[in-house]
């Protein structure tokens, strides 16, 4: 039997793979986060409705989701620089023929489809990659990799306003795939990691037919992995409603001007301070990694619960303030968790599905609140949804530490009768099998 | 004769009697225009009903301040600063079965602003200047002028067929067709002009070339590919020895590995 495992190096060349992965997560999250500036432009060019612009956006995201574990499996059968690589090269091709500005159904195909491909292929290897660079610094460097998003969103913002006053919409759309091209840069920075294969003679009988496995299905059988799926399902529904409801709660309460806007700002500095904090945090392994997303999934369930009963601005922006630190936490910690579900080993995979089927939260939370707060009248029912949507999928994630931790055991078990080893520097169990000589 | 005076003292009577039934309101004054301060005051003469109370309505909708429950058949409002938000017509109510009213009219000069002081267009595109007026009375008219280096040139509806302007009391849209660089980037000036003067503002156009963002595009583009080939080159260099990415090797000898690592190796030799 051959295996073949990665040796995560942990710090020396993996900081050059955390700077690049930074740029990786500006050029593609914070470009979709910041979408929205064209849509007035694209709206009255083509003269149609904001939802029909905002399908636009909406394509990318789905593509981004769906195309993940095509990104997963990919990254296993070549490298994550081959596919980074390809994913810059998609997303500068989308954007450049997006500025051709042909048709509408041209703009869906373009920034929605390639673009959103694109962006898939960049993003998921270079969250592969970190986490493979990584064992013991692993919570900090992947809290720095992904504070990229929080800051290139907020360079973007101005950015992209001036680009479209000073070139057009479609000019700017050029100049953003120009920047996107960057990707490629980030990709070839991706070094692969050099494998070390311990190889055993089992039965001649058995022949090392398959050596690299491509896409590892079998991983849903997992119950932890199952559960953490339906957390993520959970948590992604609970996401994205605080963003679209907190302006116009604030409207509302007759706040008025650019203060929303300013609320939205600090939301996104504290999602930044919440990253780089629970990065550190959880490398100090005081809890595990699961326990510390239990807490911090139900605190951000409560703050989102009591949040409406903020009747002035300093209120909503104390709540904002908690709500973005607090999310920023998540963000740092629901990735590598996966590793401690799956192993690095199924990490691609599980990667890979946890974004597919995250989407799934993604696509019915919005529509969701958007639908409670038609009926009642009232837009705290929208952040009501979103605090008990956050404490169910804590729930889950206690049931997955509680299987996680059975199965620890298990193994621990299984080491004493000698089967099992656990590498010392990642923690992974691995089999051992030593034939006599 | 007498049967003459019988009848006018007949009709003279009716309408006395017709006259005590209408109460007149004196107003004072009658109009304000172009005042910077004004005292608006109603007075009830002849009145035969009972008065409940007074108010004032500023272009039809209620002032709540203006409220007042005294029975006298005198009220007076205050306009301590004229400006175009408040002028308009102001009605002074008195609460009476039915009602009583009489309007004054407060004429301002009018305000007249640009949507966006400063607009862009896209060259061989339409490049829309829009301008505003708030006040009463509205502007009645509406002119365009085009300021370039000093100079001004009137602009009117079909001048040379591109350009086109649309105009309501309370704005005017200026649309040039085929926007050209070199023709129409500068300063454009609406004025709108009503019984008491004319106020105008300025905006400034600015057309853009849509091949504008090529050079930048293609500057960065260099870059990565001069980026990419650093990167490729620096890691040829850094193992000429090395196989490529993906495939690993089958058979591990070296020993290198032993030292830091709980790795079991096997090895071929």
């Amino acid at each position: 039997m051959t295996s073949r495992r990665t040796r995560p190096p942990d710090g020396g060349y993996g900081w050059v793979v955390v700077a690049s992965t930074f740029f990786i997560m500006g050029l593609t999250a914070a470009v979709l986060k910041n979408f929205g500036h064209f849509f007035l432009d694209i709206q009255s060019h083509f003269g149609v409705l904001t939802s029909t612009t905002s399908w636009v956006t909406s394509t990318t995201i789905a593509m981004f989701h769906i195309g993940a574990p095509a990104a997963s499996a990919l990254t296993i059968r070549f490298s994550q620089r081959v596919v980074i690589i390809a994913g810059g090269l998609l997303c500068s091709l989308g954007m450049l023929l997006a500025s051709l500005d042909l048709s509408l159904p041209w703009l869906y195909l373009t920034m929605g489809v390639l673009e959103g491909t694109g962006i898939s292929f960049s993003w998921v290897p270079a969250m592969s990659m970190v986490n493979h660079y990584f064992a013991r610094w692993r919570p900090i460097a992947y809290a720095l990799a992904s504070s990229g998003e929080c800051v290139f969103s907020m360079v973007f913002s101005p950015l992209f306003k001036w680009l479209i006053e000073t070139y057009t919409w479609q000019g700017a759309l050029l100049i953003i795939s120009g920047l996107q091209l960057n990707l490629c840069v980030c990709g070839a920075l991706m070094r692969p990691l050099e494998t070390t294969l311990t190889t055993s003679e089992d039965d001649a009988a058995v022949l090392p037919s398959k050596r690299k496995v491509i896409f590892q299905c079998s991983l849903l059988k997992q119950p932890e992995l199952l559960l953490y799926i339906l957390f993520a399902i959970f948590a992604a529904a609970g996401f994205f409603i605080p963003t679209l409801f907190l302006v116009p709660f604030s409207t509302s309460l007759g706040i008025e001007k650019y203060w929303p806007a300013f609320i939205l700002s600090v939301l996104a500095v504290a999602d930044l301070a919440g990253r780089l904090f629970c990065g550190w945090l959880a490398n100090m392994r005081l809890l595990r990694n699961l326990q510390l997303l239990v807490i911090v999934t139900t605190l951000t369930g409560v703050v989102l619960l009591l949040l409406p009963i903020s009747h002035n601005f300093w209120a909503i922006l104390g709540f904002s303030m908690l709500y973005g630190f607090l999310f920023g936490c998540l963000v740092a910690l629901h990735v590598t968790s996966i590793v401690d579900i799956v192993t690095l080993e199924g990490f691609d995979s599980g990667l890979g599905l946890f974004m597919l089927f995250r989407s799934i939260g993604g696509f019915i939370g919005p529509p969701a609140g958007g639908w409670l707060v038609d009926q009642t009248n009232d837009y705290s029912a929208a952040f009501y949804l979103s605090g008990f949507c956050f404490i169910s999928s804590a729930v889950f994630v206690v049931l997955v530490d509680r299987l996680v931790q059975r199965k620890k055991s298990a193994e621990a078990e299984g080491q004493q009768t000698g089967k099992v080893k656990r590498d010392t520097v990642t923690q992974e169990p691995f089999l051992e099998i030593t034939l006599p000589d | 004769m007498k049967l003459l005076w019988a009848l006018t003292a007949l009709l003279l009577s009716y309408f006395r009697a017709d006259a005590t039934t209408v109460p007149i309101i004196i107003t004072e004054p009658s109009e304000v225009s172009n005042q910077t301060t004004a005292v608006l005051s109603c007075n009830l003469t002849n009145p035969n009903l009972p008065i409940k109370g007074s108010y004032w309505t500023h272009n039809e909708k209620p002032i709540d301040e203006s409220r007042s429950d005294s029975t006298a058949a005198y009220t007076v409002y205050r306009l301590e600063k004229i400006t175009y938000h408040n002028g308009g017509q102001y009605k002074c109510v008195f609460m009476t079965e039915p009602q009583v009213t009489k309007t004054i009219e407060v004429k301002t000069l009018p305000h007249v602003g640009a949507y966006k002081h400063s607009e862009h267009g896209n060259e061989m595109d339409k490049g829309v200047l829009t301008c505003v007026a708030h006040g009463h009375p509205l502007p009645t008219d509406w002119v365009w002028v085009k300021e370039k280096d000093g100079k001004t040139t009137p602009i009117l509806n079909g001048t040379g067929d591109r350009y086109e302007i649309k105009s309501t009391p309370n704005k005017t849209i200026l649309s040039i067709n085929e926007l050209s660089i070199e023709n129409d980037i500068g300063d454009y000036i609406c004025s709108g002009t009503n019984e008491l003067g004319t106020v105008s503002d300025k905006i400034h156009l600015r057309v853009r070339s849509r091949l504008a963002a090529l050079w930048p595009f293609l500057g960065i583009v260099a870059e990565v590919i001069i980026l990419v080939t650093i990167i490729f080159i620096y890691e040829k260099r850094r193992k000429p020895d090395e196989v490529n990415d993906g495939s690993a090797p089958l058979k591990s000898n070296s020993t290198a590995n032993h030292k830091d690592k709980n790795v079991r190796q096997r090895n071929s030799n």
